[in-house]
């Protein structure tokens, strides 16, 4: 008896709890005529039909109800967990798909804030572009911008999903650096990646195999540092860059981050032979972020004066050159083209990078210098190539620097790397490129929990969309990259160097 | 058995908790600073990865108590408790001879020696795991008890199998001390004795003291602690003591008594670990240049074992709140929030937080020409550069001003003081007493510039002074002249440097 009164009045009390936990709002009292200020603000966007679920939440708010909306039919109604419009994947993906060209509208309420009655705000739309994005982005994780770190990888991203898995991290080479991934023509079967710690190197991942060659140790032995591989294969164009930092203090920027040499370099990933033309291995003119052209006939590259660094870094701008590349000689021509001339243009120009079918050039474009991330002034500059016209992209830009970018394979899409949200860490945006060149608004890369853009303590370097997921034999990489001790001794260390 | 371990219980539990309160307070605090843990997703996606750094987490997460040191001292007494209740059962299940259950205190003891080494838990854990693993073996496969010939059960079984009754043995009251308190408590004595004369542990106890007391801004007992005679014995000492002088601006009046020679006395130079690390974040927070203090923090999260710790979070956070950034700011807090021990902390900042966004300190707008560290040329006059360049930002800065000064008078660079004096003492010292060294200097420099004197009038009495002095030194009776200006620059410059 006793028993069976306990049970009912547990479930009772359970009842109650979970009906107040669930409990959401209904109605509201106020409507206006404001966009909602979501975030990430995805209002007026433009996404790929495969795109993860645009989660959103409003500051302070708990308790939210979005709307979607077609030509007045409800396609789908979301309530927020925990203040988070958490959109089921499998609707969502079903929404896009039967919706894919054409604008869907969002209708949001909340509920707390200011508005603890309810409020109705303006609806917004959202165009669902039946441009694809590739299935996956890469990416480093790193702390923003200094010298040091501990651990860092290269993630790989399922656009689709939040799925986000190791693509190779620095537990392989005893905590040391992991960076400059590229791929062949966005393909997961071709990439290369730097490895710097002892027993470091470049490792090449192509025909299901690894295989490491240091570049300081053959040819002309020079590193290699920003990395472009042909799209065609076989060859990889590095420039070899003597980078140094310096850090400011009391003034807007942080860091500048600058080369006080800088050459260009071609590798032969089928006979390991190193191409350094003269003429971009010289000190008098610094080459830096080398790019190929979708045939794989031109390399193009950015290209400066040199000058004493960094005192006269404001006298340092970066001019955009082409030459012809004779894929079978493997030999540069001896014509050298400016795409871009900064002394009629003005600024500095970076990570220039193609439109896969060959019809646009994007680059960071900043005051001086050669390192967009710390410049706060860089954004993106569009040409359209066959009659160097600047086309706008102004949707793709913030007061914030945006920097390292890439293209979709389809050319229709581009992931760029900003630090809009708060000068200090960059994150993913991605925005869509019309065939005419019309750039749609970027948005941020959507995640389950949209606080997690804010509590991440890595910042997001070399974003890069790949067409697959990248499996790299983990066995072999350890074997390729295997440096000896753990770094545990580091404390004892510092006391030893102390003492 | 229970009796002997309430016994062994009552002798440890008391002497490892005071050892730990009295011996290393500060190393407790320590490492929980020195540690991370946040219950946000990244924590376990990339700081640790889970199962394989399972005892990394579960450190991870205890440490955060560490925050309290009678908290701290608890807990390292849990551990060598544990150790000693397993060996002790251990112990039993094998032998079940009371008199040897003193031995259970041979492994505790040697926990006890190395549990200072212990800082990240792990291998406390693993003692407690070893010794747990241990004395489930012996409770699974010591089926029965070995009645040994000595053991208590064996007498009693014997005098019962002998018709007799059984009997008690009967120990004298020194037996039992010796069994019960004597040999364990000299046992622990050693292990207690081996980790007091760890130099490691002692120096990091005092080195976390100095810093402990230059967080609270507890410049006085800074000083009484490291006397100008621990401070010739000691450069890691010697160096807070010098933060401390210039702290309560008496640097220009007793750095030479500390033993200072060079500019590098003053700061870790080039130093890659996180004593050398921590202590400039706080010379750089000392002297305003908050900029530089967030950079060396992103340096310091490199030496802990998780990549970050909550001393880099709480320190940049409030350099955040400092600066005026409250994106950044609330950023830190935030992921702070997200621990078990920060609330007591965190509620003060969430209000200047509060008030920084009711009132915004405006970004600067223009990047700084003035940039620390990489800048630097090497050698021990790099301090003396970067202070030169922080004046260009700072030029009031009191603190700069006189590390800059007091540096060239420690190079004993005269002409170069006066030059600067001359340019940052008039709104450096506005309303300031000129300081002991400076007023000493600046009567050298008046053989350079005779005009000095109108700018900066020097006491009648000092004059009178150095003029005993320098006819003590044209006499050659260099140990007069020292005796008649001990503690003077004077001294410091003619008698007791080579420059």
């Amino acid at each position: 008896m006793n028993i069976n009164y306990m049970r009912r009045l547990f479930v009772v009390l359970a009842s109650v709890f979970l009906l107040a936990c669930g409990s959401h709002p209904e109605g509201v009292k106020d409507k206006v005529d404001a966009m909602p200020p979501i975030f990430p603000d995805y209002v007026g966007v433009t996404v790929p039909v495969n795109i993860a679920p645009l989660n959103f939440m409003i500051e302070g708010v708990e308790h939210l109800e979005a709307i979607f909306m077609r030509d007045g039919a409800e396609l789908l109604a979301v309530k927020s967990r925990k203040g988070v419009v958490d959109i089921p994947i499998a609707k969502w993906r079903e929404m896009l798909q039967a919706n894919a060209g054409a604008s869907v509208e969002v209708t949001v309420r909340a509920w707390g804030g200011d508005n603890p009655e309810g409020v109705e705000y303006a609806p917004f739309e959202i165009f669902i572009s039946q441009d694809k994005i590739d299935d996956w982005v890469s990416y480093r994780l790193i702390e923003p911008g200094y010298e040091g770190w501990l651990q860092m990888g290269i993630y790989q991203r399922e656009l689709s999903s939040f799925n986000e898995e190791v693509l190779v991290d620095n537990s392989v080479n005893n905590m040391g650096c992991v960076n400059c991934h590229s791929f062949c023509a966005h393909s997961p079967e071709t990439m290369m990646f730097h490895s710097r710690s002892d027993n470091g190197g470049t490792v090449f991942w192509q025909n299901g195999q690894l295989s490491k060659t240091n570049l300081a140790t053959v040819g002309p032995k020079k590193q290699g540092t920003y990395p472009r591989w042909n799209p065609k294969g076989r060859y990889v164009a590095y420039s070899s860059n003597y980078t140094l930092q310096s850090f400011y203090v009391g003034g807007s920027r942080e860091n500048e981050t600058y080369d006080r040499a800088s050459d260009l370099i071609i590798f032969d990933t089928e006979t390991g032979k190193v191409l350094a033309d003269e003429r971009f291995n010289e000190l008098a003119r610094w080459e830096t972020y080398p790019e190929w052209s979708p045939d794989g006939e031109y390399i193009y590259f950015c290209s400066a004066d040199s000058v004493w660094m960094p005192s006269d870094r404001r006298n340092l701008h970066y001019d955009l050159l082409r030459v012809k590349f004779d894929r079978n000689t493997m030999t540069l021509g001896e014509e050298v083209d400016t795409v871009y001339n900064t002394r009629l243009r003005g600024g500095s120009i970076g990570y220039p990078r193609i439109s896969p079918d060959g019809q646009y050039l994007m680059y960071a474009k900043l005051e001086y210098g050669t390192f967009p991330v710390w410049h706060e002034e860089s954004d993106m500059e569009m040409m359209r190539l066959s009659d160097g016209e600047l086309v706008d992209v102004s949707p793709i830009n913030s007061n914030d620097s945006e920097s390292y970018h890439s293209w979709s394979s389809t050319s229709r899409w581009k992931v760029v790397a900003s630090r809009r949200l708060d000068s200090r860490y960059a994150r993913v945006y991605i925005a869509h490129i019309a065939e005419d060149g019309t750039c749609g608004r970027a948005f941020l890369l959507p995640q389950r929990n949209p606080h997690h853009n804010i509590w991440r303590l890595k910042s997001y370097n070399i974003p890069e969309l790949m067409t697959g997921k990248v499996s790299l034999p983990k066995e072999r990489l350890l074997e390729l990259l295997d440096a000896g001790t753990g770094r545990d001794s580091q404390d004892s260390k510092a006391i030893r160097s102390v003492n | 058995m229970k009796k002997i371990l309430l016994i062994q219980s009552l002798l440890l539990i008391p002497l490892v908790f005071v050892f730990w309160i009295v011996a290393y307070p500060e190393t407790l605090q320590w490492m929980e600073e020195y540690s991370f843990f946040s219950t946000l997703p990244d924590f376990t996606h990339l700081q640790v990865r889970l199962p394989g750094d399972a005892l990394r987490y579960v450190g991870a997460f205890v440490l955060q108590f560490y925050r309290w040191t009678w908290v701290a001292a608890a807990l390292q007494t849990l551990f060598a408790w544990a150790v000693m209740a397993l060996a002790s059962y251990t112990l039993w299940r094998v032998l079940r001879i009371e008199k040897l259950m003193w031995a259970a205190y041979i492994p505790t003891a040697i926990f006890v020696a190395r549990q200072c080494l212990y800082r990240d838990l792990e291998w406390s854990f693993v003692w407690v795991i070893v010794m747990a693993l241990v004395a489930i073996a012996a409770r699974l496969f010591v089926r029965r008890p070995v009645l040994a010939k000595y053991s208590d059960d064996y007498q009693a079984n014997t005098s019962q199998k002998r018709g007799k009754n059984e009997v008690k043995p009967k120990r004298s009251r020194f037996a039992m001390a010796l069994i019960y308190v004597i040999l364990p408590a000299v046992l622990l004595g050693a292990g207690f004795y081996v980790s007091l004369n760890d130099m490691d542990c002692a120096f990091r106890e005092r080195i976390h003291k100095m810093e402990h007391l230059a967080e609270e801004q507890k410049w006085e007992e800074i000083l009484e602690f490291v006397t100008p005679e621990v401070a010739l014995n000691d450069d890691a000492l010697k160096r807070y003591a010098i933060l401390a002088l210039l702290e309560t601006d008496m640097l220009a009046n007793r750095a030479f008594e500390y033993g200072v020679t060079t500019p590098d006395d003053f700061y870790f130079m080039d130093r890659d670990e996180f004593v050398g690390i921590y202590y400039n974040s706080l010379l750089y927070k000392s002297m305003g240049v908050d900029d530089e203090v967030i950079h060396l923090m992103y340096l310091l999260n490199e030496h802990s074992r998780l990549g970050f710790s909550f001393r880099s979070l709480r320190t940049m956070a409030d350099a955040y709140l400092r600066i005026g950034d409250a994106l950044l700011a609330e950023k830190y807090l935030t992921i702070l929030s997200h621990t078990t021990c920060h609330g007591a902390w965190l509620k003060p900042r969430w209000e200047k937080l509060a008030a920084l966004k009711a009132n915004p300190v405006p970004r600067p707008t223009e990047p700084s020409d003035v940039a620390v560290g990489a800048h630097g040329l090497q050698g021990q006059v790099q301090l003396l550069n970067e202070s030169l360049r922080l004046l260009e930002a700072f030029p009031t800065n009191k603190k700069i001003v006189d590390v800059l000064l007091c540096g060239l008078l420690a190079i004993c660079d005269v002409e170069n003081f006066g030059k600067y004096f001359d340019k940052y003492a008039p709104q450096a010292y506005a309303g300031h007493k000129m300081p002991l060294y400076y007023e000493e200097a600046l009567i050298l420099y008046s053989y350079i510039d005779r005009t000095i004197y109108e700018r900066f009038p020097v006491r009648q009495a000092r004059l009178n002074d150095f003029q005993r002095f320098s006819q003590y030194m044209n006499s050659g009776q260099k140990s007069m002249a020292r005796q008649s200006a001990p503690r003077s620059f004077w001294a410091y410059m003619y008698c007791s440097t080579p420059y």
